[in-house]
Parts: structure tokens; C-alpha cells; sequence
């Protein structure tokens, strides 16, 4: 316990060294100190921002097509990965086109998926889920190739159709794998939801901070950056921490 | 080892499903002619317009200088950084949490500052290639340099290297295999942050090509330029494999030992 305080302390120490390495940077004008507010200035307008304002909204918006566009992306991704490892001739046939579409990186279709949807909420979901399925859909089929093979046999013998062996034996084996995969998803569906709005204007954090920025409210985009990394901070440890709680059998915490 | 006759089936298959997507996109393409369906041979013509002449020079070539350049500043400084930070551990619990926040700071949200504070120009996208792709590196870096076998620090120790030493020919190579695993995500990032970076802040580049085609509904030469930033991808994808496989035909045969002598 002494141990962790110990560490907590040094940990706040650092961020605290970080802090003033920021705050020297203005004082000797490394960089223009008007382009880098003080870090008192920035926090206190991330809590005006957050407070009722302007920047609460965004962020509310952001997660209002975040979570729909990644509901989306781990429905499809979860059955498609389903699909491919279990009917190993779709596998074949599909993976060319698997293979060809996985280097192209998602955000260089936005171009593309203005032409087609327009600007809109429709056009962000689309690219939201389109980028961050194929994590999803590439841990879900690795999981489902590594379901112990004995214990398909053993629902076979124990007379479980092909629906019930997929319900019983195969999701419960393959959602640790589908997990880190929709985490690896929900980090992406992030930088696409805001790289969207940037782009189009439409409501969020993106927009938000491309208007501050344009307005000349510095200390007002610093704070929407830093309440970004926040965001990225809190969704990475929701799903760490359901994925503990709800997964007990998963190697990761099979040791604990 | 399957045998050469069940392989062809399978290859069949493949070239029916490409051959039909393609007859299927033409086809479509001819009889319901719209924007964003143009006829392939357009599409061909305008990847293969991208490989030389004047788009070379002001899309291909602006692209690949970024995304080297920022990938390779991440890569120097994740290494560096990372076995710094798994050798010695007494620093660990001292920047951890900093790090740990940094790291999800989505790249593109950094994207307004540092436009800010290096302006529209190749170092601000640099810049932001490098702060999206730095951390896969770093930490897996870290990763392998906290699990290299105490035994060979001590045979270095008594071997009489000093500690820069020990880490560059110790714990370096044997960090390898994961800033490896590391390097590849970054590639993928960094690739990502390129085009961002070209779509929201450039005159020139493969992102900025599309998007300038795209509000011309010059649609065969947006498909083309994302047809040629896949390449990109896929070709220093497999460079890296092949560069990996290289640097490390040692580690397999390395780790195949020391597992069957552990048992």
C-alpha cells in the first residue's frame, strides 16, 4: 500500500514536471507564449467549457454518433468474423477482397463517402463504422479459429444443434478476443468521428475545436484538446474495466 | 501441407469472386451511370497518371517524404524512449501516468495546435505523423526492453560494458521482435495521420489530390488516390515483414532453444 502511494506520488510528480516543462516553454518563448496559454488559463476554460458550455455540447454530440457508429461497426464486425470462421469457403472466396480493402486506411474513403452520402449525421455513422469494424471483425474471426476444438466435440456429443453450439460454446470463447478488438475500434471510431467533423463542420469536438482555433480562442481549443484526451482516457478504461468484470475467463485475467 | 490439387480450388474461387465484383462495378457503371460509379478503365488510367510526370512530383512524392519522414522521427525517438524507459525502472512509475494520458490524445485533435504553432507547412504534419505513431512504438519498445533475460544483463555486466553499451547491444536487439510488432502499427497510423493531415491542412499531397478531385466530381481520380495510398500500405507493409524476417531470422531460431531447454 505504501508502495502504490509512493508511486501515485511520483506519478503526480511527473505530470507536475510535465507542467512547469510547459510553463518554461512560455517563459523563455521556445514558443510564441500567445499560441500556448498557461496551464491555469486552459484548465480553468476546460471547466467553464464543460461546465454548461459550448465544449460540453460538443463533446455530447461526438459521443451521440461515437456510440451508434461503433454499435453498428460491432454488430457486423462480430457476425462477419463469426461467419468467416466458421464457413471456411465464404473465408476463401471473400479474402481477396478482404485483403485488398484492409491497407486502404479508412479516413481517405471520407472523400468518397461525401460523394455517395453527402454531408451529414448518415455519411459520419458510415465512416465510424466502416473504419472501426475491421478490428473487430479480424479478433472476433481469430477467436472463433481458436475455440478449443474438444469442446465443440463435447456439445456435439451433449446433442447441441449448430445454433446452440454457436450461442453456447462459440461467443462465450470468442468475446475476449471480440473485446480487445472493439477496444482497438472504439480508439479509431474516435479519431474518425472527430477527423468527420472537422472536415464537414458537422457538430462535436472537431468542429469545435477547427471554430475556437479560426475565432482566435486559443486557450479554448488547448482545453478542448486536453478534455479530448480525457475522453480517450475514460473510454479506454470503461472497456478495461467491463471487460475485467465481465469476462472472468478470459486469458487475460485468467491469472489474477 | 495440403496437396497441390486442393489448392486450385480454392484459387478459383478467389478469381471468381474478383472477376465478379469487377464485371458487377462495370457493368453497373455502364448502364447506371451516377458520380460516384465511374467506369474502371478511368480509374486505371488515373492511378497510373499518379505514378509519374507532374502527380508524382505533387502527390505522391510530398506524401511519401511526410509519412517517411515523421514515421522514422517516431520510430528513432519511441526506441530510444521506450528502452530508456523498460531498462531502467525507477523511471517507470515517474512518467507512466503522463505517458498514459498522452497516448490517448486522439492524433487528429493535436492536429488545430500544432497548425497553430508551425503553421500550414510540412513540419506541422511531420509533427503530427510522428505524435500518432510514437507511442505503438514506445511502448512496445518498453514491453521488450523490461523482459530481456536477466542473465544476459549480467554477462554484459561482468563482460565489463558500460550501461549506453549494454543498452544498445544488449537490450536493443533483444527488444527487436516486439518494436517490431510496434513498428507495424505505427506504420498503420501514421498512414492515417498523413491523410489527415493532407485533407485538413495542405496544398499539395495524396490526401489534398482527393479532396480537390472530390469537390471537382473528378470521381475516377479520388478512387485512384486511395487506390494508391492502399499501395503505399501494402508495399511498406511488406517491406517491413521482409525487413523483419531479415533482422530477426536470429530470434526464432534463438527462442525455439532457450524454450526446449526450459521444457
Amino acid at each position: 500500500m505504501t508502495k502504490r502511494a509512493a508511486n501515485a506520488a511520483k506519478g503526480i510528480a511527473g505530470i507536475a514536471v510535465t507542467v512547469a516543462l510547459w510553463e518554461a516553454a512560455r517563459a523563455l518563448g521556445v514558443v510564441d507564449p500567445r499560441d500556448l496559454p498557461s496551464t491555469a488559463a486552459i484548465i480553468r476554460a476546460a471547466a467553464e467549457g464543460l461546465w454548461g458550455g459550448e465544449l460540453a455540447r460538443a463533446v455530447a454530440a461526438t459521443i451521440g454518433s461515437w456510440t451508434p457508429g461503433l454499435l453498428l461497426a460491432a454488430l457486423a464486425g462480430a457476425a462477419g468474423g463469426i461467419a468467416l470462421a466458421l464457413l471456411p469457403r465464404l473465408e476463401i472466396a471473400t479474402r481477396p477482397v478482404l485483403e485488398f480493402l484492409r491497407p486502404i486506411p479508412s479516413v481517405a474513403l471520407i472523400p468518397v463517402a461525401l460523394l455517395v452520402l453527402g454531408v451529414g449525421l448518415e455519411m459520419q455513422l458510415f465512416m465510424i463504422a466502416f473504419a472501426s469494424i475491421w478490428p473487430i471483425l479480424f479478433s472476433t474471426k481469430t477467436g472463433v479459429e481458436g475455440v478449443d476444438p474438444r469442446f465443440m466435440e463435447t456439445g456435439r456429443v451433449l446433442h447441441l444443434g449448430p445454433s446452440a453450439r454457436i450461442v453456447r460454446i462459440v461467443l462465450p470463447a470468442a468475446l475476449p478476443s471480440f473485446a480487445t478488438g472493439l477496444r482497438t475500434a472504439s480508439a479509431i471510431a474516435l479519431v474518425v468521428a472527430i477527423t468527420v467533423e472537422m472536415l464537414t463542420g458537422q457538430a462535436g469536438i472537431g468542429s469545435y475545436i477547427e471554430n475556437v482555433r479560426l475565432n482566435g480562442l486559443i486557450t479554448e481549443m488547448w482545453a478542448a484538446i486536453f478534455v479530448t484526451g480525457v475522453l480517450g482516457y475514460l473510454i479506454n478504461t470503461l472497456f478495461v474495466t467491463v471487460e475485467r468484470a465481465v469476462m472472468p475467463w478470459s486469458p487475460e485475467n485468467r491469472d489474477r | 501441407m495440403t496437396v497441390k490439387g486442393h489448392q486450385i480450388a480454392p484459387l478459383a474461387w478467389q478469381a471468381a469472386t474478383v472477376v465478379a465484383l469487377v464485371a458487377l462495378w462495370q457493368w453497373a457503371a455502364l448502364t447506371h451511370p451516377a458520380v460516384y460509379l465511374p467506369p474502371i478503365g478511368r480509374v486505371v488510367d488515373g492511378y497510373i497518371r499518379l505514378w509519374h510526370g507532374d502527380l508524382l512530383a505533387n502527390a505522391l512524392l510530398p506524401s511519401l517524404y511526410r509519412l517517411a519522414t515523421g514515421l522514422l522521427a517516431a520510430i528513432v525517438i519511441g526506441c530510444a524512449a521506450g528502452i530508456a524507459l523498460g531498462s531502467l525502472r525507477w523511471l517507470d512509475p515517474w512518467v507512466r501516468p503522463t505517458l498514459e494520458y498522452l497516448r490517448f490524445i486522439p492524433a487528429v485533435a493535436i492536429l488545430p495546435a500544432a497548425l497553430l504553432v508551425f503553421g500550414p507547412t510540412d513540419q506541422m504534419r511531420i509533427f503530427v505523423i510522428a505524435f500518432g505513431s510514437v507511442f505503438p512504438v514506445l511502448l512496445a519498445a518498453t514491453d521488450g526492453a523490461r523482459r530481456v533475460d536477466p542473465i544476459l544483463l549480467d554477462v554484459a555486466r561482468v563482460s565489463g560494458l558500460s550501461t549506453i553499451e549494454r543498452l544498445i547491444r544488449v537490450v536493443l536487439p533483444a527488444a527487436l521482435p516486439s518494436v517490431f510488432s510496434g513498428v507495424r502499427v505505427a506504420l498503420s497510423i501514421a498512414l492515417v495521420m498523413m491523410v489527415i493531415s493532407e485533407l485538413i491542412a495542405a496544398d499539395d499531397g495524396l490526401g489534398f489530390y482527393i479532396l480537390r478531385n472530390q469537390r471537382l466530381f473528378q470521381t475516377a481520380n479520388v478512387y485512384a488516390g486511395v487506390l494508391t495510398i492502399g499501395t503505399i500500405g501494402l508495399v511498406l507493409t511488406l517491406a517491413l515483414l521482409a525487413i523483419e524476417k531479415r533482422v530477426l531470422a536470429w530470434h526464432r531460431g534463438w527462442r525455439g532453444l532457450t524454450e526446449t531447454n526450459r521444457g
